[in-house]
């Protein structure tokens, strides 16, 4: 061998190079100086002198390695000129956007394909994502509007094991805003509230949403009254507390807006009361559908220490300056350790009950029910961005690859590199801004005209706007997208990365397969997202379909409607329960009507008591707890009305009235709870008249009552019934006279017929009393659904939306891997490949994405039917048919997206393909 | 051999601060002349060389020895080093050609980036050298 080979063989061996690198490198070496060598001798050197010649043209190690450092790595770019060029400069940054907005534009008209289908995706995301925040906004960012919201607290009492449902937050009662006025000092100012119905004028009274509040209340929401002023504190006593603050809604709609109102008088439950102020138009608190304000006046009776544990009111504080919910918190159970020893015989009874006052942030309570789902769906909808994102970025990357030659020779021509960015930049922010704007469109259209859409979710009276915290929200969304889009479309100016890998790069090999992984990988993400926001909407839908199949255990036929008795009219129970029977009787009488009861807690209405129960002869041992079953009471005719059948015993029949003996009708599981396995009927229910009945029992301090009858489990508040739930025992009218009823109709008419007939009837016995609240007992329970099917739709849309868009994504991977494999299709096909070959190899790649796609969403949905099983009552987990119809859909689409990439690729045709290499 | 990496008289407006090593060997040519403009022209040499046709490193260097009538004579590792940094910056690409009867070369071709970039160092040159010439007259008149 030629010494100048050895030498070069040895020195590019020293050079300590990359096997692949140093063969490259020394094999051009070599040709070069091997064509010297033709060249010399050709010109009549002799070899030896050649040879000689070409052994000082060997490179030295060091010149070697520094050539090999030179190399090109694969995946590297044009290399951006000098920055110091006409064009550049930070002056021409600023002067150069409206240049950028119409490049945009034109580079939009000239790819409409690429501009739709990117302002769509943008569009259908964002609107998505506006609709859920405009929810947001005005249910959890809006619930409460007073002055400093986060530092009211609610303190409500909680009893854990004694199975009362209990509000959100918890309720409190009147001793206990007393003591805690002067023991729990971290809250500064504290007001008792509770919000209820009032019949308002004299004829034909209205029956509206009254508040009742100490006058603390107003001072301490720290907000005033418009008009006059709100309540002084001498007008919560007793006797001086007939006046009335009025909500600017009432105020225009019941006095036309007049001038001079204050000091007006307003007859309210058939009482006069003075109006001495109105509020401002946006005041609201707790309960949106208040118009009126009443100032709380506390008898002797509500104040004494028999009145602890009777939980009627919401108690509220403001945390003082400096103080923390969890030092009000520290006050409040020294406080009732304190009341503990102060009340011995109620010591036990109340540990077993696991009784503990709990301080609360008022926004936290008043977004309890709503804040899961709606963060829940918030969620989803970002990851329906994402996917979206995800699908852009692929498109802008195949873009940018095309348009790799146009920039560079910008570039080239002396274009800055930091112009250039912020010219792509400038283009996808307007793109992104494009699809905003379409999204914005499409979300007020949503927000406005589509009732289902949502809207369920936010309270009554609450109005949903587009207001500045939703255009804030979607304008950062639409520039955050804009950017990322510009962002991924620079990568073709900057220096390689893995943008390069994702780019078309062409020749090399290794980029190919590197690019194909990672859009496998964003596609498989894209799928595994999919997957798990299908199955979540599935499991949500499934799980409310279930809801819809649930027994009520009640006619859902039967019209009802609500009858208040006015306190001045009516001062006495045979004034009341004289009047309650005429009225049923006469409804009777009604054509079509087959039943008529009446109730004071009506199924899914708003009503909810409980009161402590035991059975005759029990003693709590340790460990257990006295329980507060639901106390309802009933009117002769209320079970056969309500279809509800009676398992053991009778149901009342009018004999029960004051004076005979005290009976009772219990619900199954109430009976099933206190005589397990035994016959509840004849047997004795007490029910305590004063605190000390619980641990001393006596004749003196109980009511007892003979079990008559025991009737079916009704859902009496939701369809899901908490598994801590005790049951319930219904007391007669006539031992028991209530001021107010829902009368309930079993009729052959037609529900309108029913409630005109209702109205004329109670029209004829007294006029001034108003029918409210009338509704057909299916709707009471659609309206207890209403949040959650509004929850079910757009989470279903959510899918819908990510499947469609997984969908373009897999079609997108698989059509570049067709475009990429051409020339080897053409191979195969020119070898005599037979046609199911060629699809097998799209089929593949597309069912090994799918399938690892599946596998992780799959994984995911484990976790989030957890998730929605812990955060919503009514949802019991996995649902297969959820799964079985996720996979399904996306396997669907997936075969969709597959079928014309592989019809492309059957389409090749070998003689094309492989005439263009 | 080189010039210290961050020396930048930019001369022709494409010279970038971090090109490092290059060596031409200007035989015949004065010494004290600015290394940079040695860079500077070897990069328009070789652009211009590949600008008709793709040609393999040895017809380069050989094409540019003959034209400047063996002025201009680069050595091997100065040649391949500046080919793979112009093929880095995008401005040439090289492929593996096999033709029946001859050996396997790697040819170099002029992209579309590098014949933007040949265009503006013509002119740059052509700036420079009217410039250089204006100026020795001067002294000479």
């Amino acid at each position: 061998m030629a010494e100048w080979r050895t030498t070069l063989d040895a020195r590019c061996a020293d050079a300590g190079l990359e096997p692949s690198v140093r063969d490259a490198v020394q094999r051009e070496i070599e040709e070069h100086l091997s064509d010297r060598f033709d060249d010399l001798v050709a010109n009549g050197t002799s070899t030896l002198e050649a040879e000689r010649t070409l052994l000082d043209d060997v490179p030295s190690v060091a010149a070697i390695r520094q050539l090999a450092r030179s190399r090109p790595r694969h995946g590297s770019r044009p290399a951006p000129p000098p920055g110091d060029t006409p064009g550049g400069g930070p002056w021409s940054l600023a002067t150069g956007t409206g240049r950028d907005l119409r490049f945009a534009w034109r580079s939009f008209l000239r790819d409409p394909t690429f501009t739709a289908a990117a302002v769509l995706t943008l569009a259908a995301c964002l609107a998505a994502n506006v609709v859920v925040f405009t929810l947001v906004n005005a249910v959890l960012l809006d619930a409460v509007t007073v002055p400093e919201p986060q530092a009211l607290v609610q303190v409500g009492n909680q009893y854990p094991n004694a199975g009362a449902a209990a509000n959100a937050g918890g309720n409190a009662g009147v001793p206990d805003y007393f003591d805690r006025q002067t023991a729990v000092p971290a809250l500064a100012e504290q007001a008792l509230f509770r919000s209820h119905g009032v019949s308002v004028g004299d004829q034909a009274a209205e029956r509206l949403i009254a508040m009742t509040a100490t006058p603390t209340f107003f001072p301490m929401v720290r907000v005033q009254a418009a008009q006059g002023r709100t309540f002084t504190d001498d007008e919560g006593q007793e006797g001086r507390h007939r006046k009335v603050v009025l909500s600017d809604a009432l105020w225009r709609r019941r006095f036309g807006a007049a001038a001079g109102i204050i000091g007006q008088s307003l007859t309210i439950g058939g009482v006069p009361h003075e109006i001495v102020g109105v509020m401002p138009r946006d005041f609201r608190f707790y309960d949106d559908e208040v118009v009126l304000w009443l100032p709380a006046a506390f008898g002797p009776d509500e104040r004494s220490d028999d009145a602890r544990h009777s939980n009627n009111w919401i108690h509220v504080g403001r945390l003082a300056p400096g103080a923390t919910l969890a030092l009000a918190q520290a006050q409040l159970d020294a406080l009732n350790a304190g009341n503990l020893e102060r009340f011995p015989a109620l010591k036990q009874v109340l540990i077993e009950a696991g009784f503990r006052s709990i301080a609360m942030p008022v926004v936290d309570v008043l977004v309890a029910d709503v804040r899961r789902p709606l963060y829940l769906l918030w969620g989803g909808v970002a990851c329906v961005l994402l996917i979206g994102v995800v699908n852009l970025a692929a498109l802008t990357l195949a873009r940018s690859t095309a348009r790799r030659g146009e920039i560079a020779t910008r570039l080239a021509l002396g274009a800055a590199p930091a112009r250039v960015r912020l010219q792509l930049v400038t283009e996808h922010l307007t793109l992104a801004a494009l699809g905003g704007a379409v999204g914005m469109a499409a979300a007020w259209a949503l927000v406005r005209g589509v009732p289902g859409a949502g809207l369920a979710l936010v309270p009554d009276g609450r109005t949903v706007t587009l207001d500045p915290r939703v255009w804030a929200y979607a304008a950062a969304l639409t520039v955050l997208v804009g950017v990322a889009l510009g962002l991924v479309a620079m990568r073709s100016v900057a220096p390689a990365g893995t943008a390069a890998i994702l780019r078309d790069e062409g020749r090399s090999r290794t980029g190919n397969r590197a690019t194909r992984r990672l859009r496998q990988a964003l596609v498989v993400g894209q799928v595994a997202v999919a997957c798990t926001l299908l199955v979540g909407a599935g499991v949500l839908f499934t799980s409310f379909r279930r809801l819809l199949a649930v027994d009520t255990g009640f006619r859902t036929s039967v019209v009802t409607g609500a009858v208040a008795l006015p306190q001045a009219a009516y001062p006495t129970d045979p004034d009341r329960i004289g009047f309650i029977q005429r009225l049923l009787d006469q409804v009777r009488a009604l054509p079509g009507v087959t039943a008529v009861g009446a109730t004071t807690n009506i199924p899914f209405g708003t009503n909810r008591s409980d009161s402590v129960a035991w059975p005759e002869g029990w003693t709590p041992r340790p460990g257990q707890s006295f329980v507060s079953p639901d106390q309802i009471r009933v009117a002769p005719g209320y079970f056969e009305s309500m279809g509800i059948a009676a398992v053991a015993g009778r149901t009342f029949d009018g004999s029960e009235v004051a004076g005979s003996e005290p009976v009772v009708i219990v619900d199954e599981r109430l009976a099933e709870r206190f005589w397990p396995g035994r016959d509840a009927v004849g047997r004795y229910l007490l029910t305590p008249l004063s605190p000390d009945a619980l641990s001393n029992p006596t004749p003196e301090n109980l009511s007892r009552y003979r079990v008559v009858g025991v009737v079916k489990t009704v859902k009496q508040y939701a369809l899901v019934t908490p598994r801590d739930a005790v049951g319930c025992y219904y007391f007669p009218f006539g031992q028991n006279v209530p001021a107010s009823v829902v009368v309930t109709v079993a009729s052959a008419a037609a529900p309108s017929a029913v409630e005109t007939d209702l109205r004329r009837t109670l029209a004829s016995l007294d006029p001034r009393l108003p029918l409210f609240d009338v509704q057909v007992m299916r709707a009471r329970v659609d309206d207890s659904l209403r949040a959650r099917r509004a929850t079910m739709t757009l989470a279903l849309a959510f899918g819908g939306l990510a499947l469609g868009l997984s969908a373009l994504g897999l079609y997108g991977v698989l059509a570049y891997l067709v475009a990429q494999r051409t020339r080897e299709i053409g191979i195969r096909m020119a070898l005599g490949g037979s046609a199911s070959a060629i699809a097998t190899l799209v089929l593949r790649e597309s069912l090994i994405v799918v399938g690892i796609g599946l596998a992780v969403g799959l994984t995911g949905a484990t976790w989030l039917g957890r998730l929605l099983a812990s955060e919503m009552s009514d949802v019991g987990g996995l649902e297969p048919m959820a799964i079985v119809a996720a996979v399904a859909l996306l396997l669907l689409a997936a075969i969709l997206a597959t079928a014309a990439p592989a019809r492309r690729a059957l389409r090749v045709d070998p003689a094309v393909t492989l005439a263009v290499e | 051999v080189g010039c210290p990496a961050g020396g930048g008289v930019s001369l022709l407006g494409v010279l970038r601060p971090h090109v490092d090593v290059v060596y031409v060997a200007l035989t015949h040519m004065d010494r004290t002349l600015d290394r940079e403009l040695k860079k500077g022209s070897a990069e328009l040499l070789i652009l211009s060389s590949v600008e008709g046709r793709a040609r393999h490193g040895y017809e380069i260097a050989k094409r540019i020895a003959d034209q400047s009538a063996g002025a201009i004579r680069f050595n091997v590792a100065s040649l391949y080093g500046l080919l793979y940094r112009l093929e880095a910056r995008g401005w040439i690409r090289g492929r593996w050609i096999e033709a029946p009867n001859e050996r396997r070369r790697r040819a170099y071709a002029l992209t579309p980036a590098g014949r933007a970039v040949l265009a503006t160092q013509r002119q740059g040159w052509r700036v420079f050298a009217a410039a250089v010439s204006r100026i020795a007259g001067v002294e000479h008149g």
